[in-house]
């Protein structure tokens, strides 16, 4: 059990943690979101004690890090960011090592063999970690974590690095973690968070802005009005299909990718006016044509959009919605706000446009790589995705 | 601790480091033992003096890596994350140095025994135990300033240079006290210099006071250290 309260952690002006709070509590997987520079490893490393706060507190299961650090850390099993390994020794005695600076009470070499078999390293337990790849390093650092069995897991960006395959394995093994460990695993991938976590605290400039339960922040986020199509054309042209889900009520814009697909597949995405979910108009209309519907979604939000949401919401109540810190920020995630269709303009906006304000409407500002959004994005138009 | 300790060992000996270090220590002991003993003395004076001066060039190799290399390769997050306290992981580092540097000079101690098992020579035992314990004190001191230094930075090579430098200027500083213009300045530099107090012990008087010396600066040293990392915690 984690409890956080009003944690603050400044450098001179910046205050890269800024008065947060929140409870993890006992089996629960906790996950932090937030772009890199959020905050997320700096209250990590609050709640481990490496680094002082400069105000509040944090309890590790009711002990406190600042009043007893000892003994609260006796609780926690920490995998910072870069895996802290000695290349020089072998797994297995890198393992002892920690076992030993742990002062675990566990029979040893037991303990060890039982983790070394969860995290799938026992093969190469003679191995020196110098000649072992980013993912098993990974591997080795969250074994060591795991030796004495703490009863708090803290990761800190665990699958970055790794390839599709042990990413699965690793979030696999985090969800096992959960049944036994109160976990808190940091990420920027909100589709990663999605799919391990019980639980979700978004983290941008230091400050939580949203703190919900996985599912319902999905619920929360998904855009009806946005639905990814993959149909069989069925011999039909793609402007004819366009055509017949164009008529459709509510449908504001209708868009096909470019890219050659797969025979007789196609996709399309479709804009309906903001609030409306089209899904059951466009399958009567297209199974009317007798065009196969292979799959259909609702559009995803991306972690940019849900940003962007939420300070437009903070921005509606009064608060502060500055967005700092998107350096990787790009112009895909800029979310496509609707447009009436009378509106469309023959010139193309691109994403570049968006950028430099030269669109009246969604404004997103870019000055010295700090985005400010001043969205009240009901009343604007922005059609990013017009093909036609 | 213990934990700490045990890595730290096997670390100097598992690079070629450790080896390195004291072989170089058994070459120079070895070398001017071979000296005094070909010209017919039994004295250890001068294989004292010589282990003596090349410990300052050779304890910075000793220490250089032992928490600038942590701080690079990140692994103090992992020993400041442990539940381990600061006092116990700088002790831990600088007993670790001072095994290593004590199983160096043991060598002196060999050349002592070989001196007595011939028949008709008579070893200065006062001299050697005076010696040996003066050459461990300073040591000890030396791994001391080492271990400070390389809290200060990432770097290996910058903690070495400024440790020699330390070490330098801590043993000849009393040579500088002719030029302090105060009184008392003067004192303070020839007490608190290596060299004057190492004369003595190598006689084989040993005053408390000298004990005093070794155990204050190297505590000093040693607290500094521990200050210096929970002040990282702090930045």
């Amino acid at each position: 059990m984690i409890e956080v309260e009003r944690l603050s952690k400044h450098y001179g002006a910046k205050k890269a943690v800024d008065d947060i709070s929140f409870t993890a509590n006992e089996g629960e997987i906790l996950g932090f979101l937030g772009h890199n520079g959020a905050g997320k490893s700096t209250t990590m490393n609050m709640l481990t004690g490496y680094i002082s706060c400069t105000s509040g507190r944090a309890r590790i299961n009711g002990i406190d890090v600042l009043e007893d650090p000892i003994k609260a850390k006796k609780n926690i099993g920490y995998l910072p960011e870069q895996p802290p390994l000695y290349l020089e020794m072998t797994v297995n005695e890198y393992l002892k090592f920690i076992h030993g600076l742990k002062h675990s009470k566990l029979k040893r070499d037991k303990h060890i063999g039982e983790i070394c078999d969860l995290v799938k390293i026992t093969r190469v337990r003679d191995r020196v970690i110098r000649n072992m790849s980013k993912g098993f390093r990974q591997r080795v650092g969250l074994a060591g974590a795991l030796i004495g069995n703490p009863k708090t897991m803290i990761l800190d960006e665990p699958t970055v690095g790794l390839d599709p395959q042990q990413i699965i394995e690793i979030r696999s093994l985090i969800k096992r973690l959960g049944n036994y460990h109160s976990v808190i695993f940091s990420s920027h991938i909100l589709s990663e968070v999605q799919a391990t976590c019980d639980r979700v605290i978004i983290i941008n400039n230091g400050r939580i802005i949203a703190d919900a339960k996985t599912n319902e922040l999905a619920g929360k986020f998904a855009d009806l009005s946005k639905t990814h199509l993959l149909i069989d054309p069925s011999g039909k042209k793609n402007y004819e299909i366009k055509k017949i889900l164009s008529k459709l009520p509510n449908v504001i814009n209708v868009a096909s990718p470019d890219k050659a697909y797969a025979q007789n597949e196609t996709e399309f995405d479709i804009k309906s006016a903001d609030g409306t979910d089209n899904r059951r108009a466009i399958f009567g209309a297209l199974s009317a044509h007798n065009i196969p519907i292979l799959q259909m979604r609702a559009e995803e939000p991306t972690l940019e959009e849900i940003f962007i949401k939420i300070t437009a919401e903070a921005d509606h109540h009064g608060a502060d919605a500055n967005n700092e810190d998107d350096e990787d920020d790009d112009t895909d995630n800029v979310p496509t706000v609707d447009i009436d269709p009378d509106e469309i303009t023959d010139d193309e906006l691109t994403g570049d446009d968006i950028l430099n304000n030269k669109f009246s409407g969604f404004t997103v500002k870019k000055n010295d790589g700090e985005y400010e959004d001043n969205t009240d994005n009901n009343n604007n138009n922005n059609n990013k995705e017009d093909d036609e | 601790m213990t934990a700490i300790l045990k890595r730290e060992i096997f670390t100097y000996f598992t690079s070629p480091l450790g080896y390195v270090y004291i072989a170089l220590c058994f070459f120079v002991a070895s070398s001017s033992f071979m000296v005094s003993v070909s010209s017919g003395s039994a004295d250890l004076t001068g294989v004292f003096l010589v282990l003596v001066i090349v410990q300052f060039v050779f304890t910075p190799f000793l220490t250089m890596r032992l928490l600038s290399e942590e701080q690079k390769q990140k692994t103090d997050q992992l020993l400041l994350t442990s539940p381990v306290s600061l006092t116990g992981l700088v002790i831990a580092k600088f007993l670790a140095a001072f095994i290593v540097f004590l199983i160096s000079i043991s060598i002196s101690l060999i050349y002592a025994v070989a001196l007595e098992l011939i028949p008709n020579v008579s070893v200065a035992w006062s001299t050697v135990t005076g010696n040996f314990l003066g050459l461990s004190l300073i040591g000890g001191l030396f791994i001391a300033t080492g271990l400070f230094v390389s809290a200060l930075t990432e770097s290996q090579m910058i903690a070495a240079v400024i440790s020699f430098f330390v070490n330098f200027f801590l043993f000849m500083i009393s040579n500088f006290a002719g030029y302090a213009p105060w009184g008392w300045l003067k004192t303070f530099m020839q007490k608190i210099s290596v060299y004057e107090r190492f004369s003595d012990i190598s006689f084989g008087i040993i005053h408390i006071s000298t004990l005093l010396y070794f155990a204050s600066i190297i505590f000093v040293f040693l607290f500094l250290t521990i200050q210096r990392l929970s002040a990282r915690r702090y930045s």
